[in-house]
Order: structure tokens, then C-alpha cells, then sequence
């Protein structure tokens, strides 16, 4: 015989039963709700992650797209600056040429009068100067004849008018 | 009866002086003096004052007047 009885049996099979339901209900079960917490917290974790990286991948592309934007504003202003400039620049040149061109105008008549006066006075002050001569010629060289031709001459004039 | 200047540059000869006041009376219409003088620089031909009234038929007036032309 083995000298196993059926008391012992049964005494050790309810022992274990005691002993998986203790297992069951002071390890097991709190493990496994432990487990499924911290598989809960892992998924939420995760699910967090995945929000916040497409929040972050959101941010870039409105970012990306802003910053696009900045640059072709800044191209615009910059082209249509150097369009004002260039405008501006000829504008400037325009008007200091006719200035220029103004300047030019004026002294060339400053120096027609100038030689036209110049002209005036040599003329006058040589026919001034032929006068005198005349003159001084007429004083020694007019004859009794040519006397009595011009005051004949004069009267006759003066008996027309 | 009004008195005419006439001034010369030499004396004038009678026949001059006829023709001088023959014209002046003919041109005022009525009898007229005239009071001859010598001005040599008149330089030649005469010029015959009526009041304020001058008629300048001397060479110095006419160089005058071209004087005045050239200016």
C-alpha cells in the first residue's frame, strides 16, 4: 500500500483549492487589474503621442505655409521697391537733365545779349568815333561852294515840307 | 513883327540871306526880323530859330542826328 488515505486526499485537494483561491483573488486578480491599468495607460499614453504628433505635424505645415507666405510678401515688396527706385531714378535724371538742358538754354541767350550788346556798343562807339572825325574833317575842309550847296539844299527841304 | 535867329558857320552871302527870308515869310505868312549870326560850330549849312521853334539844317545837327541813330 501507498499509505495514502482519503482524508489526506481530500484535505489536500481542498488545500489547494483554499490555496488557488487566495492565488486567484489576492494575486492574480490584482496583477491582472494592475496589468490591464497600466495597459490602459500605455494605450492612452500612445493615443496622447499620436494627437500630439499630429498637432505638432499641424503646427509645421501652418508654420511652413506662414513662413511661405512671409517670403513671397517679401519678394513682392522687394520687386516692386526696386520698380519704385528705378521709376524714381529716371524721374530724377529726367528732371536734372532738363535742368541741365534749361541751364544750357539760358546762358547761351545770356551770351546772345550779351554779344549783341557788345555789337551795339562797338557800333556805336565807332560810329561815335567816325563822327568825330567828320567832324574835325568838316571844320577844316567845307568850302564857301560846298557851304552855300548845303544851306541851298536845306532850304529847299525846308520849302517842300 | 517877330525877329528870326539865323546862325551860320560862315557870314552869308546876300543872295543866301534873300533865299532865307523870302522862304520864312512865305512859310509864316506875315513880315519877319531877322538877326544874323556867325556860329562856327555849326560847321557848315544854317540853322534858323523862331522862338522855341529851331529848324537845323547845319552839318553839326545832321552828325547829331546820326550820332543819335547809331545809339
Amino acid at each position: 500500500m501507498l499509505g495514502l488515505n482519503l482524508f489526506d486526499i481530500i484535505q489536500h485537494i481542498l488545500l489547494l483549492l483554499i490555496l488557488v483561491f487566495f492565488m486567484k483573488y489576492l494575486m492574480y486578480n490584482p496583477v491582472v487589474k494592475f496589468i490591464n491599468k497600466r495597459k490602459e495607460t500605455v494605450e492612452q499614453t500612445v493615443k496622447e503621442n499620436e494627437r500630439l504628433s499630429a498637432e505638432v505635424k499641424e503646427i509645421k505645415e501652418n508654420s511652413d505655409k506662414i513662413v511661405e507666405e512671409a517670403r513671397k510678401k517679401a519678394e513682392t515688396i522687394s520687386f516692386e521697391a526696386t520698380k519704385e527706385a528705378e521709376a524714381r531714378s529716371k524721374e530724377i535724371l529726367a528732371e536734372a537733365k532738363k535742368k541741365s538742358d534749361d541751364m544750357i538754354e539760358r546762358s547761351k541767350k545770356e551770351i546772345e545779349n550779351q554779344k549783341a550788346k557788345l555789337q551795339a556798343e562797338v557800333k556805336e562807339e565807332v560810329g561815335s568815333l567816325a563822327i568825330d572825325i567828320a567832324s574835325k574833317v568838316l571844320e577844316r575842309e567845307v568850302s564857301a561852294a560846298d557851304n552855300k550847296k548845303v544851306i541851298d539844299e536845306c532850304l529847299k527841304g525846308w520849302d517842300n515840307n | 513883327m517877330k525877329t528870326l535867329r539865323v546862325l551860320s558857320s560862315k557870314p552869308l552871302s546876300d543872295e543866301s540871306r534873300q533865299k532865307i527870308e523870302n522862304l520864312f515869310k512865305k512859310k509864316l505868312g506875315e513880315e519877319a526880323g531877322f538877326a544874323y549870326e556867325v556860329d562856327s560850330s555849326l560847321l557848315g549849312g544854317i540853322k534858323v530859330i523862331d522862338g522855341s521853334v529851331v529848324y537845323d539844317g547845319s552839318l553839326a545837327g545832321k552828325l547829331e542826328q546820326l550820332k543819335q541813330s547809331l545809339k
